[in-house]
């Protein structure tokens, strides 16, 4: 219930105005789930919906005059063509309440009686238990349908209040922005270690990040970057809450993986290999960490790759062939030829760092480049959805500016420019995140 | 400054309660919510919507600025905190409120002598 009600608020934060939805939005998100149990939700409805017609009469009765209104991208961006320069009348701005509710209440109608079975609203995971993503299920007397197509038995018509509910939560659920980065769900049941050990190490090492595939062995680590790696996040801001330890605390990691499946594996592509580790990693997470998580959208700051100014200067190649079932991992030494579809950074020895890339996508490039920005992560804009090679593009990294041996090394965005004819430029976008809503220090071995 | 504050009075009952609860520190929203609960005795509960188109006001009028963004990576949540011209507006408005308690005690007292 409080899923729907979380997404109905949400559902009432779009309708803001465009600039102050991007000022506040996320706050008043916080602060509602942390106020719902205290001051209940009618009360902050009703107090959403009054803010929802102080802004909105904010903006168009006190709106400076614009007389050339330049036209923006979506509206469903939330942003909006002047078509009036004058405020609007009263009795126009009634007239306007009244045609939009009653459009409202027709969709809302049409969806719920569209709707043969309760959409899946909640996404909360991270039991092992639990093969694939459920709804939250606070009532151990009510089991969980395991297959979808079971809820198919629920009768809408039964309970007109809580289809008109779904329905609503329905409409939130199309208001949500699609993500630009995903965050990796499991597809079926988790499959589990055999068996596995954790151990405590030294907290220094809980930064490092090294991992040795195929085998389900991870160096010391943090385990928020454990958490990063089970559900392939590419920045450590798609991970969010959780205590302080799970970045200090540093533990050594080593799962053996069933023989059947390790049989399994031999036979699959590198993508399903990694598919397995992950689902291995989450099914540890919750059963030894006592996992729990959820996933949202939010619209967050990031850097967007796009072509430069002066056009592109990289050649497209043919498409790479397909990674097979029972293709070896891929580690490619020094000096030897990358295979199709990969990408390796190399240190050099004056601190530069020298990327080459083999029939690539533009999203992998910034998947890449984006770990040097650090902050932010950098998304595909550029349009381009061929493949690409690279060839030691060479940048003094951020993180040993004024430390390299080279003065005239080019920074990333200067190399980016120079060579292959692309600019990153800071923008927002909507991005999965994983919210932690609980999870304990690991169980004895 | 006085004068300066002027005219931003009087102020409403929420930008008053939200000034107010500034002035024991930096908050979040949240914080500012509870506290504006607290010392009002549980009897004005101001809700987001409310309390973010307030701190809107004010922030664009300076009596309020942001203290701390939000970090997503350690969970930080944006705070904010009072500005030396908010405690200014919130002073002036505190002695006007006395002056009209005054006069509402003095009207009390006249009419409760007359009958």
């Amino acid at each position: 219930m409080h899923s729907l009600h979380r997404r109905t608020y949400r559902l009432l934060l779009r309708l803001h105005p465009a600039a102050f939805r991007d000022e506040f939005a996320r706050e008043m998100e916080l602060d509602f789930e942390e106020a719902l149990h205290t001051y209940g939700p009618t009360r902050l409805f009703l107090d959403a919906v009054g803010s929802l017609a102080r802004q909105w009469s904010t903006s168009i009765s006190f709106a400076p005059p614009n007389p050339v209104s330049p036209p923006r991208s979506s509206l469903l961006a939330g942003y909006y063509v002047t078509v009036r320069d004058s405020a609007f009348t009263p009795v126009e701005l009634g007239l306007g309440l009244i045609a939009s509710t009653s459009q409202l209440t027709l969709c809302l109608f049409a969806l719920s009686a569209g709707s043969g079975h309760i959409p899946d609203l909640p996404t909360v995971y991270a039991s092992s238990n639990a093969p694939s993503p459920m709804r939250d299920n606070t009532d151990p007397e009510t089991p969980l349908p395991t297959d979808r197509s079971s809820s198919s038995e629920f009768k809408p018509s039964q309970n007109a209040t809580a289809n008109l509910g779904f329905a609503i939560a329905r409409l939130a659920e199309i208001a949500q922005p699609k993500p630009e980065l995903l965050l990796f769900h499991p597809s079926g049941p988790l499959p589990s270690y055999e068996v596995a050990t954790i151990k405590p190490r030294d907290p220094d090492a809980a930064s490092n990040l090294v991992k040795l595939p195929p085998g389900g062995f991870l160096s010391p680590l943090s385990i928020r970057r454990y958490i990063m790696n089970a559900y392939g996040a590419v920045y450590a801001p798609q991970i969010v809450g959780g205590p302080d330890w799970l970045n200090k605390d540093a533990y050594l990691i080593n799962g053996k993986i069933p023989d059947d499946l390790q049989s399994a594996l031999q036979k699959m592509t590198r993508e399903g290999r990694n598919d397995q580790t992950r689902m291995m990693e989450q099914s540890l997470l919750a059963d030894r960490f006592h996992l729990k998580a959820h996933f949202e959208t939010r619209v967050l700051p990031v850097y967007a790759l796009v072509a430069g100014n002066s056009g592109l200067k990289m050649t497209e190649v043919p498409v790479p062939p397909e990674s097979k079932p029972g293709d070896p991992p891929m580690r490619p030494h020094p000096g030897d030829p990358l295979p199709p579809g990969t990408l390796v950074t190399i240190p050099n020895s004056n601190g530069l760092r020298i990327l080459n890339g083999r029939a690539i996508k533009m999203q992998l490039l910034a998947r890449v480049i984006g770990t040097d920005i650090g902050d932010r992560p950098i998304v595909d804009h550029t349009g381009f959805n061929g493949y690409f090679n690279v060839t030691d593009l060479t940048w003094a990294p951020l993180a040993s500016a004024g430390a390299t041996n080279d003065s005239d090394a080019l920074s990333l965005t200067g190399a980016l420019k120079e060579k292959l004819g692309l600019k990153i430029v800071p923008t927002k976008v909507p991005i999965e995140i994983l919210i932690i809503d609980g999870i304990d220090r690991p169980t004895p071995n | 400054m006085k004068s300066n504050a002027q005219q931003y009075l009087p102020l409403s009952p929420a930008t008053l309660h939200i000034l107010l609860a500034l002035t024991g520190g930096e908050l979040h929203g949240y914080g500012i919510m509870l506290e504006a609960a607290r010392h009002s005795g549980g009897q004005y509960k101001i809700g987001p919507g409310t309390l973010y188109d307030n701190l809107k006001k004010l922030l664009a009028a300076g009596l309020v600025e942001e203290s701390q963004r939000e970090d997503l990576e350690t969970g930080e949540r944006r705070k904010f905190q009072i500005t030396t011209l908010g405690y200014d507006v919130l002073a002036a408005e505190v002695e006007r409120l006395s002056g009209v308690l005054r006069h509402a005690r003095r009207s009390i007292r006249l009419a409760e002598r007359r009958s």
